[in-house]
């Protein structure tokens, strides 16, 4: 079997289409290249975790098929994620979302029974549970940058792209979000600091 | 405020260098902008280290596979696996440096064998410069004192051999029971050495002497004049296999001939190998995974796998054309060991060539998922053997 974690997103693509095991090989690399960062998007969006199951597992679907078909993704962590929003979208509008979604606005306790509880073990954990309720308490378009930027680890230009904006813009938005975000979290990180 | 957002661009890597040094030497300046720095890069290396937090459940990833027909790779990889995968390389380049340590070794101890047998039987030293002799005595010390530390070819003396006849001064102490080598063939040159020849013959029994020189002939005869191999042979065979159990899953696909390998034997002993070898061969496994709670998968697999190993091998009546042999197998491969023990027939077609034929159990044991599984086969092989 050759070294697929090797190959970049551009040279896996074409394999997708490839008969067996090629294909299977090809599509495990790529779903575990980005399968954390796409759960974490869908967690973020739908604060939810059955729901993030099935955005996630719709979102490879629509992927799989979308190359299958014959047709090109130029990057496919933005792609799955444009994915994911189109899909939650989609959701929200079936059965009105937006205003529950406004309403579920997560406590920390929340936080704690919706994320696996391995988060307590370690001051880490409990760092990133803070973030997790610094983030969510953002506006959404500040959010969404800070989410994409730190989380997603797309670029600017790719941010820009997603979210319609020019690139300056998203630098200001990310900037401002990781700004208010670090505002938020000083004093716990002082705490920590000084554990 | 400014600062902060060029921190921000800092830790992104977009802050332009001018303004990194300008940044930095304000941060030595200003604790306040040294403790934002502290915290926003506890942020941003929280998050990165994060990336295992939001990892989606396996049930999650069984069922995005499922629904898209996609097989799930072996993630599990044992350690001596690792091993063998990282180094691939160094086993084949260890195998051959093997093979040549052996083939130094094995030609060195035939050379060096080969020169010993011809020094000593019968070389006796002749003086580098007969015209230094000035007596046949000085001839005789010479060659006793050699024979004295070569006891192995002595040469008797006849027991009445009287001393005073052979040389005009006392024979050293530590010749007066054994040995004396005086005889035709190891003076050659005796005609430019002046001495008594008729008197040294009539004092020397010649018999035993004569006897031992043509002894010595035969061996020497035997151990040069015949074609000796050096103890190396190669092998190349192909197996057809019955597996065990019995394949339910797509049973043509799976072909029973397709097992080939490549063995090096090296000589031990008289009937005794050991050898190196590689080989392509399949095994096929059965058995169940929990893929989800709820779903058990039954698992059918025949994968092809190429192993590496060392032999043990029995060879019985050894003087017939029909050599009945035992051999045992020892092997890994990139998911487990193998044990192979097996008997079978080696048929002599000439003094290189031979045909083999053999059958073996082979059992290879394997982990998936943190679970030992083994997987066996019955394998009859048919080889040929060439001896060098």
């Amino acid at each position: 079997m050759n070294n697929y974690n090797a190959y970049s997103d551009e040279q896996l693509l074409p394999l997708l289409r490839e008969e067996k095991p090629v294909c299977d090989y090809a599509f495990d690399v790529l779903f575990n290249r980005y399968g954390s960062k796409l759960f974490s998007y869908c967690l973020f969006l739908t604060r939810n975790r059955s729901e993030s199951n099935q955005v996630f597992h719709d979102a490879w679907l629509k992927f799989f098929l979308f190359i299958k078909s014959g047709k090109c993704v130029e990057k496919v962590l933005p792609f799955l994620i444009l994915t994911v929003k189109h899909l939650i979208y989609d959701n929200a509008r079936k059965i009105n979302r937006n205003k529950k979604i406004r309403n579920e606005l997560l406590t920390l306790s929340d936080w704690d029974s919706k994320i696996e509880n391995t988060s307590r073990k370690q001051d880490n954990n409990e760092l990133i549970e803070l973030i997790h309720v610094a983030v969510d308490s953002l506006e959404d378009i500040y959010k969404e940058a800070f989410i994409l930027k730190r989380f997603q680890e797309l670029s600017n230009e790719e941010i820009a792209k997603l979210c319609n904006e020019s690139v300056e813009c998203i630098r200001k938005r990310i900037t401002r979000a990781t700004n208010m975000v670090k505002k938020i979290l000083e004093p716990y990180i002082k705490e920590f600091n000084e554990k | 405020m400014e600062y902060e957002d060029k921190l921000v661009e800092f830790i992104d890597g977009e802050l332009p260098e001018e303004e990194e040094r300008e940044l930095f030497s304000m941060i030595s300046m200003d604790d306040s902008l040294r403790g934002e720095y502290k915290s926003l890069l506890a942020i941003t290396n929280t998050i990165k280290a994060s990336s295992g937090f939001y990892a989606p459940g396996t049930a999650l990833k069984a069922s995005v596979y499922r629904d898209l027909n996609i097989s799930m790779p072996v993630r599990h990889t044992p350690a001596f696996a690792k091993l063998i995968q990282g180094s691939k390389w160094h086993f084949l380049s260890g195998g051959i440096g093997a093979l040549l340590a052996t083939s130094v070794f094995m030609v060195s101890t035939s050379f060096f064998s080969t020169e010993n047998r011809q020094a000593t039987p019968l070389k006796m030293n002749k003086p580098d410069a007969v015209q230094q002799i000035e007596s046949p005595n000085d001839l005789i010390k010479s060659n006793m004192n050699n024979i004295i530390t070569n006891k192995k070819h002595n040469v008797i003396i006849s027991e009445n051999l009287k001393k005073e006849n052979i040389m005009s001064e006392p024979v050293p102490e530590q010749s007066n029971h054994n040995l004396l080598a005086m005889s035709e063939p190891i003076f050659i040159e005796k005609k430019s050495i002046k001495w008594n020849e008729p008197e040294l013959s009539d004092n020397i029994n010649l018999s035993d002497i004569t006897e031992q020189k043509n002894e010595l002939q035969l061996i020497q005869e035997e151990d040069f004049g015949s074609d000796e191999d050096i103890g190396i042979s190669v092998e190349g065979r192909w197996s057809t296999n019955w597996n065990i159990p019995k394949e339910t899953l797509q049973p043509a696909r799976i072909s029973d001939f397709n097992n080939l390998g490549f063995e090096i034997f090296f000589n031990v002993i008289d009937n005794f190998d050991f050898g190196i070898n590689i080989r392509q061969e399949t095994f096929f496994t059965k058995y169940e995974e929990n893929v989800r709670d709820d779903i058990i998968y039954k698992i059918e697999q025949n994968p092809n796998l190429t192993s590496y190993g060392i032999s043990f091998r029995q060879k019985f009546l050894t003087d017939k054309d029909l050599q009945p042999l035992g051999q045992i197998n020892l092997a890994v491969n990139n998911y487990g060991i193998i044990l192979r023990p097996s008997v079978g027939i080696l048929y002599k077609i000439n003094d290189s060539f031979s045909l083999v034929e053999n059958l073996e159990y082979s059992n290879m044991l394997f982990t998936h998922n943190q679970r030992w599984f083994s997987a066996s086969k019955i394998g009859l092989n048919f080889g040929i053997n060439y001896k060098f």
